[in-house]
Formats: structure tokens, sequence, C-alpha cells
């Protein structure tokens, strides 16, 4: 028997705010343990809750992003079950009425290959707080900085068929919420976190199997990883002629493996109710739109406006739509004036080179698009060959320096002067007497090696189209 | 609802009901679902549903962060605290 799996995606990802969903504590990563807490996200009798609008501005940009219905008027709801990270009892999060539904994703299933995956639903709640159970110790320890942190949960349809589809879904949903603002979605610092649903059914059946869901997927390697497993033991649960088990499993990175946590519960057991410290919330029309008017333009469309009407590769348009910045910069160089190839060419070759080896960050950088800009002019006006304009950018990303400033430093600036130049060419002239015979004697390639002495003389800064134009008014034509 | 079901929404809620109780409660709940049935009997097509008592609604908050001035002291306050955790019996994953 052939069978098939199918895979949806619950993706996590805390929204780019400064401080947290319900209170005014800093929601940013790090800090001395519950030194981002207050009466609120701790859950001291009496406090109230208050919507920050920007976590909902956020949420409504990943809805617009992916093409979702929205509400025009949200709920929240209580999600009780008791865990020590959870301050409250109860998770504030939205049950049947979530601010986005029915969306859509578009993604590479394979190279050549688009598929449009369905979302859900995209719902708005708060983060935990961080369990730690130190060896050695009877109790456990609680630090709540994460707890009240805004977080949209992604819920995507079953419409993935294998691991590696898993993976390219996850990687276009992670690049649709940073060009659209939405997050950072740093797997390693927990601000995009995936869970996966999996089942299998023999191929042509229609409904699906028993499916499990597969938690601690950290990275986006394990998200193929622990995939592959999971079909793999469910696939021997049924060719052993046994039932798949509904429960939710965690992957175990060092293993490769999925251990089973606890059976699954309903969505009943959670006992969800309307939170009574939150009445309802008027999203609005006017905010809704407002919403799309504001959402940054999203990678693919940069990709087809690089390609389409700028005229670069698909590798190009690819490499400067990895990162938000990098597009970013890059559109903001050609806004500065740069041609589009060129502004592409020193991008991808010496910036990205340089973020390259320093294992630097493209938001980092320290030149603006127009010091990029300023040195391709030097460029271009002669002022700097490309050699030297290579070294020059360096120094720039190094220091920040402007362009005529690290050229200065660097004491690249073509030397483009020829009173300057004539002392130096009557030298090479008086030293390679030999040279100048063979040229007098008719051979026409002497002339470029003395145009090459004279650029070692002047240490490369001599404009070589100048030196060989005054070489020539000098010795005259070849043979002559 | 019967004992076995008051027993499962005593153990999602954390308490430890004996027999009696078990049994007890089983009861008074039993008579809070009748009424809510009771009131199912309403007529209600074509009126919204209330999830809370007063037609109002929420207000938003700037995304403005104002750091709370003393939140280790609500850790002091805490039953047993480890320096700066909060302690709690261990619990593993």
């Amino acid at each position: 028997m052939e069978l098939e799996p199918t895979i949806g995606l619950e993706v996590h990802c805390q929204l780019a705010t400064r401080s947290k969903l319900f209170c005014r504590c800093p929601a940013d990563f790090g800090g001395l343990p519950n030194s981002r807490t207050c009466p609120v996200c701790t859950a001291q009798p009496g406090t109230l809750p208050v919507l920050n609008q920007r976590a909902l501005e956020l949420a409504l940009a990943a809805g617009h992003a992916l093409r979702c219905t929205i509400r025009e008027t949200i709920k929240f709801d209580r999600k009780n079950y008791f865990y020590p990270d959870l301050p409250k009892g109860y998770q504030i999060s939205q049950f049947d009425q979530p601010l986005c539904e029915w969306g859509e994703l578009e993604f590479e299933a394979e190279k050549g290959r688009s598929k449009v995956a369905k979302i859900r639903r995209i719902h708005l709640e708060e983060d935990a707080g961080k369990a730690l159970h130190p060896d050695g110790l009877a109790c456990s320890l609680v630090d709540l900085n994460r707890a009240g942190v805004p977080l949209i949960e992604i819920v995507g349809m079953p419409d993935l068929a294998s691991p590696s589809e898993a993976s390219a879904y996850l990687q276009a949903l992670r690049r649709t919420l940073r060009f659209a603002g939405v997050s950072e979605c740093d797997m390693e610092k927990g601000s995009l976190r995936c869970d996966a649903n999996v089942s299998v059914r023999p191929k042509g059946q229609p409904e699906l199997g028993t499916k499990v869901e597969v938690k601690n997927i950290n990275s986006f390697r394990n998200v193929e990883r622990a995939l592959m497993f999971e079909i793999a033991r469910q696939s021997e649960v049924v060719a052993r002629g046994e039932k798949v088990v509904q429960e939710t499993r965690s992957f175990r990175d060092s293993e490769g493996t999925t251990v089973s946590m606890r059976r699954k519960e309903d969505a009943h057991d959670y006992r969800y109710f309307p939170d009574p410290d939150l009445p309802l919330f008027d999203v609005g029309r006017a905010r809704i739109d407002a919403a799309r008017a504001a959402l940054p333009e999203g990678f693919a469309a940069r990709r087809r406006r690089y390609q389409g009407d700028w005229g670069l590769s698909e590798y190009d348009a690819r490499v400067l739509t990895e990162e938000p910045a990098i597009a970013g910069f890059f559109d903001a160089t050609v806004a500065a004036g740069l041609a589009p190839k060129a502004a592409a060419n020193w991008i991808q070759g010496e910036v990205l080179a340089f973020l390259g080896e320093t294992r630097g960050e493209f938001e980092q950088l320290r030149i603006a698009p127009a010091a990029l800009h300023a040195l391709v002019r030097m460029e271009e006006q002669g002022e700097l060959s490309h050699q030297a304009a290579k070294k020059v950018l360096r120094r720039m990303l190094e220091t920040g320096d402007s362009a005529a400033a690290a050229a200065q430093a660097l004491d690249l600036v073509q030397i483009r002067d020829s009173g300057a130049l004539a002392g130096t060419i009557d030298a090479v002239l008086a030293a390679e007497a030999k040279i100048v015979g063979d040229y007098k004697g008719g051979k026409e390639t002497a002339l470029n090696a003395l145009l090459g002495r004279a650029m070692k003389a002047t240490k490369g800064k001599g404009d070589p189209n100048l030196i060989k134009q005054l070489l020539l008014e000098k010795l005259g034509k070849p043979g002559g | 609802m019967d004992v076995r079901e008051a027993e499962k929404i005593a153990g999602l809620a954390r308490l430890s009901l004996d027999a009696a109780e078990r049994s007890r409660f089983a009861g008074q709940l039993t008579a809070i679902l009748g009424y809510f049935e009771k009131l199912r009997e309403v007529p209600t097509e074509g009126v919204a549903p209330a999830s809370h008592p007063a037609d109002m609604r929420s207000p938003l908050r700037a995304d403005d962060p104002a750091p709370f001035a003393t939140p280790l002291e609500l850790v002091a306050r805490s039953h047993r605290p480890e320096g700066e955790l909060y302690r709690v019996p261990r619990v593993l994953e």
C-alpha cells in the first residue's frame, strides 16, 4: 500500500512591537529574568489588559500580505490551561472570531513550480513565559519576560505534500512577513516558531489520516528532518496494521526523532470563553484599509519589478530580495540616481562580500545609498579606476567615510592633471630608452609597456587614458 | 452531568475532590446546565450573540513602552523566590 503524507504548519511569530500586547513592558529579546514584567503580565489581582494598537496594525499587515479576509469586529478569548509559565492560568487568544481568515501564500514548491497553499486563519495572542528546569534542583524556575509578548499564530491548511514543500512554504512565509515589516522572524531568537501537523493516508484516499502535532521544531533544517522522521514512523505504524494515535510529539534535535509528549487536547479541554476584561474591538474599515495602504511592497512584486522594469536577471532579482534591508538599500541607491544594473553589481559584489566576511547584518551597514552612488560617479568621471573604486568602497564600508574622504585617505584619487603627469612621463621616457627605441622602430605594442611603466610610477593613480594621450603627444606615431 | 465528567472537569481545574464532593458538584453542575437548557428555549433568531454583558468597545493604547519600576519586588513577594526567578513545583515537559 502506497502512503502519502499531508502536512499543515502552525506558525507563531512575534510581532515587531516595542511593548507587550496588553501592558507597557518592553517586548524586546533578552534582559535579566523578570526585569520586563509588571502587575499586568504577572497576573496580579485587579489589573486589566489594554490592547497595543501597533500589534493590531502589524497583525492586519500580516493578514493583507497573506491575502486574508479581515474581520471588522474582533473578540478575545481565554484559553485555559495550567502550566507555571502561564501566570494567569489562561492565555489571551482568539477562538471563534480570529482577526484574519482564508488567505493564501504562493511559494516555490520546487525549482520552477509554484504552488498556492491556503491559510486557514491568523489570530492575535500573547506569549507565555519560560520555565527553567535546572539539574539538581527539586523545583522549576520561571522567567516571565516573554509573558504577554504579542504573537500572531498563522494556521495553514493541510496543503503541503512533502517535507521539502513544508520547508519552502515556511521560507516564503518568513520572507513575506519580513517584507511586510510584521516580524523579524528569527527562529534562533524564537520570534518565529513552527509546529507541524502531519498525517499519512493511502494514496487516493479522500479522508485524511489521524494527525499528529510535532512541536519544538527550532530551525528551518529541522522542519524537514522532523517531518521525514515522523512520516516514516507513521508509515511503519500503518504497515504493521496498527492505528496512528492522535497526540502531540516533541522533536528531539540531537537524535532527529520525535517522542510522545501527551495525548492531544481537544479544543473543549481548553474551556475557551470570551475574556470579560476585553470587550469587543471595532477594528473598523478605515483601519483595515489604512493597513493595506501602508503595506510595503512584497518580495515577489519586487522581483517582478527588478526583472520586468529594470531588466535584471532572475538571479540578481533573487539575491536582492533575500532580505528586506537589501532590497530597500538597492531601491534607494537606484532612487539616488545609480543605474539598476550597476547598483545590483556593486551591492551583490563588494557590499555582500564585505558583510559575508565580517558576518555583518545589512541593517548595520555604515554607508548610505547616496554614498554608493557618489562612489560610482567618481569612477564614471575618471577620478577612480575600477580597482581603486573597489578599495575605496571597502574603506567606506569599514569606516562610514564618504567616497571622497575614503579616496583621499587611501590616496587613490586619479591624477588627471597633465602638468603633474608630464614630469613622470619624461622620467619614464628617459629611463626606458630601449623601449622608446623599439617604439620608434615601429613596434606599436611598446607603447603599452611605456604606459605600464608610467602607471607604476604613479602607483596606479595616473589616469591611463591621459597618460596614453601624453605619450602619443611626446613620441608621435610608431616608426615615426 | 455524571460523576466521571465532574471528575474530569475538576482535573482540568486542578481541583482534587473526594467521592462525596464529586457527587455533590455533579448534581449542582447539572442544575446549572439545566438552567442554560431552559435559557436555550428563548427564541434568539436575528439576535446577535452577546459575548459580553455590556455593549461597549475596548480602547487601544499606543505602542509606547514604560518599564514597571519595581518588577523584582513582584518576584520577591512570591512564594520562596530563587533570586530573580519565581520558584514553582518541579515540572518536566
